[in-house]
C-alpha cells in the first residue's frame, strides 16, 4: 500500500511542479509576437525585388497591404507546369480582387529564354516575374520546385506549400481565405 | 530545416517521409507488443488502418463542407488527389471515433488496447515533431543558448528538437524496461497508454513558453499550459484508480 502512496506523492509533486512552471512562465515567458522575417508560416514574409518581363525592377513592399500568392518555378519542372495551368484559372477568377499572384522564375536554376517561351506558348496572362539576382531564392530558402507561399494582408506567411498539391480548388479555398483575412 | 531532400532530379518532402517512416515503425512495434501479450495483433493494426482511412476521407470532406461554394462549381474537384486540400481537426475526430467504433465492434475497447496504440503513438510522436523541425514549423523563441539553431540569421531554441527528444526518450524507456516486450511490466494494464498521455502533456507544458506565438490569455498565461496540464492531472488521477484496483484485485 506505501508504493501505491509513494506514486500518488509523485503525482502531485509533478502537478504542483507544472504548476508553479505555469506561474513562472506566465511572468518570464508572456513573450509578444515578434516581427522577424523568415520564410516560414507564422512569420513575417521576407522583403524581395524581382524583375518582370520589361527588365523593371518590382519590390516587394509594392504589395503591401495585399495578399500575395508567391509561386517560384522554373521551366524544367515538370510539377510547376502542371500548376501553371491552374494559377492562370485563379488568376482569372481573382483578378478582380484586392489579390496578388506573382509567379516567380527562380532564374537562376533555369533560362530566362525558354521560360517566356513557355509562357508565350501557353498564353498565360498571369503576372510573371524573374529572380535574376537570386534574391527570392536566398530569402525564401527555395530547395525544390515548386515552392508556394501564401501571405496574408498583413505580411506574414500562413502557408508554405513545397512540391504540387496546388489543385485549382486549393487554390481557390486559399484565395477566398485571404480575401477574408483582409 | 530541410523541407526537402533532392535526389538528382527528384525532390521528396521530407516531412512525408519521416512521418511514413515513423508510422510504419510504430505499426511494427505495436505489433510485436501485441504479440508479447498474446492479443490480436491483425485485429489492433486493422483498427489502425481504418480509423486512418476514416480520419483522411473526413479530413477532405470537412475541407469540402467549410469551403463548399468552389466545389459546387467544380464537384469533381472533391476527388483530387492533393493532400492540402483536408481539415485535419475534423479528420482526427473521425479517426478517433471510427477507432472507437471498431474497438467496440470488435471488443478490444479495453486498458489493453490502449497501451498498444500508445506504443504506436510513442513511435510516431518522435517522427512528428522531427518532421515539424524538417518543414520549419513550431519555431522556438529568439535565444543565445549554445545548442540553438539558426533561422534566417537569429538564434532560436529548438522547441521541435527538445519535443523530440523527449517523445524519444519515452520510447527508450519502455523498450529497456520491458527488454523490448520480453517481460512484463507488473500491473501494466493502462499504465503504458496514461503514462505516455502524461509524458507528453508534461513534455508540451514544459516547453510551451518556448514556442514562437504561443496564445497568451489574461495577459500573461500560455492558455496551452493550462490544457496541458488537465489532461496531465486527468490521466494521473487515472493511473491512481488504476493502481489501487489492481492493487486490491491482488490482495
Amino acid at each position: 500500500m506505501s508504493k501505491q502512496r509513494d506514486i500518488s506523492i509523485i503525482f502531485i509533486i509533478i502537478l504542483v511542479f507544472s504548476a508553479g512552471w505555469i506561474a513562472y512562465s506566465a511572468i518570464n515567458y508572456s513573450n509578444p509576437i515578434t516581427n522577424f522575417e523568415a520564410p516560414f508560416p507564422g512569420f513575417d514574409a521576407p522583403q524581395f525585388s524581382v524583375s518582370d518581363s520589361a527588365g523593371t525592377i518590382i519590390n516587394s513592399s509594392n504589395f503591401h497591404g495585399k495578399p500575395v500568392l508567391l509561386f517560384s518555378w522554373t521551366s524544367w519542372c515538370p510539377i510547376c507546369k502542371s500548376v501553371m495551368p491552374n494559377l492562370q484559372e485563379v488568376y482569372l477568377e481573382f483578378q478582380k480582387n484586392d489579390i496578388q499572384i506573382m509567379a516567380v522564375n527562380i532564374s537562376l536554376q533555369d533560362q530566362v529564354e525558354v521560360a517566356q517561351e513557355y509562357i508565350a506558348q501557353n498564353q498565360f496572362t498571369f503576372p510573371i516575374y524573374y529572380d535574376l539576382t537570386g534574391d527570392v531564392a536566398n530569402k525564401y530558402n527555395i530547395r525544390g520546385f515548386p515552392t508556394t507561399f501564401l501571405i496574408n494582408s498583413e505580411g506574414i506567411i500562413i502557408e508554405q506549400l513545397v512540391g504540387g498539391g496546388l489543385s485549382t480548388a486549393y487554390l481557390l479555398t486559399q484565395m477566398s481565405i485571404m480575401l477574408g483575412d483582409n | 530545416m530541410f523541407p526537402v531532400i533532392n535526389i538528382g532530379p527528384i525532390a521528396i518532402q521530407t516531412q512525408g517521409l519521416i512521418l511514413i517512416i515513423g508510422f510504419l515503425f510504430g505499426i511494427q512495434l505495436m505489433n510485436q507488443f501485441n504479440k508479447s501479450e498474446s492479443t490480436n495483433a491483425s485485429t489492433m493494426e486493422n483498427m489502425i488502418y481504418w480509423s486512418l482511412i476514416a480520419g483522411i476521407i473526413a479530413a477532405r470532406l470537412g475541407f469540402v463542407l467549410i469551403h463548399i461554394s468552389v466545389f459546387l462549381k467544380d464537384p469533381l474537384s472533391i476527388f483530387s488527389l492533393s493532400t492540402t486540400m483536408l481539415d485535419n481537426s475534423f479528420g482526427i475526430l473521425v479517426g478517433v471515433i471510427t477507432a472507437l467504433i471498431y474497438a467496440q465492434k470488435k471488443e478490444i475497447l479495453n486498458w489493453k488496447t490502449l497501451d498498444a496504440i500508445a506504443i504506436f503513438l510513442s513511435v510516431l510522436a518522435p517522427a512528428w515533431f522531427l518532421s515539424l523541425y524538417a518543414s520549419g514549423k513550431m519555431n522556438g523563441i529568439p535565444t543565445n543558448v549554445s545548442w540553438a539553431v539558426n533561422l534566417a540569421g537569429q538564434n532560436r531554441h529548438p522547441t521541435q528538437l527538445y519535443l523530440f527528444g523527449s517523445s524519444l526518450v519515452f520510447v527508450i524507456v519502455i523498450l529497456v524496461i520491458t527488454q523490448i516486450f520480453k517481460r512484463n511490466l507488473p500491473q501494466k494494464q493502462g499504465i503504458i497508454g496514461l503514462s505516455f498521455l502524461s509524458w507528453l502533456c508534461f513534455s508540451l507544458l514544459i516547453i510551451q513558453p518556448y514556442f514562437e506565438n504561443s496564445p497568451i490569455i489574461l495577459n500573461r498565461i500560455h492558455s496551452m499550459q493550462l490544457f496541458y496540464w488537465s489532461i496531465l492531472a486527468l490521466s494521473f488521477y487515472l493511473m491512481h484508480l488504476l493502481l489501487n484496483k489492481n492493487y486490491g484485485d491482488n490482495q
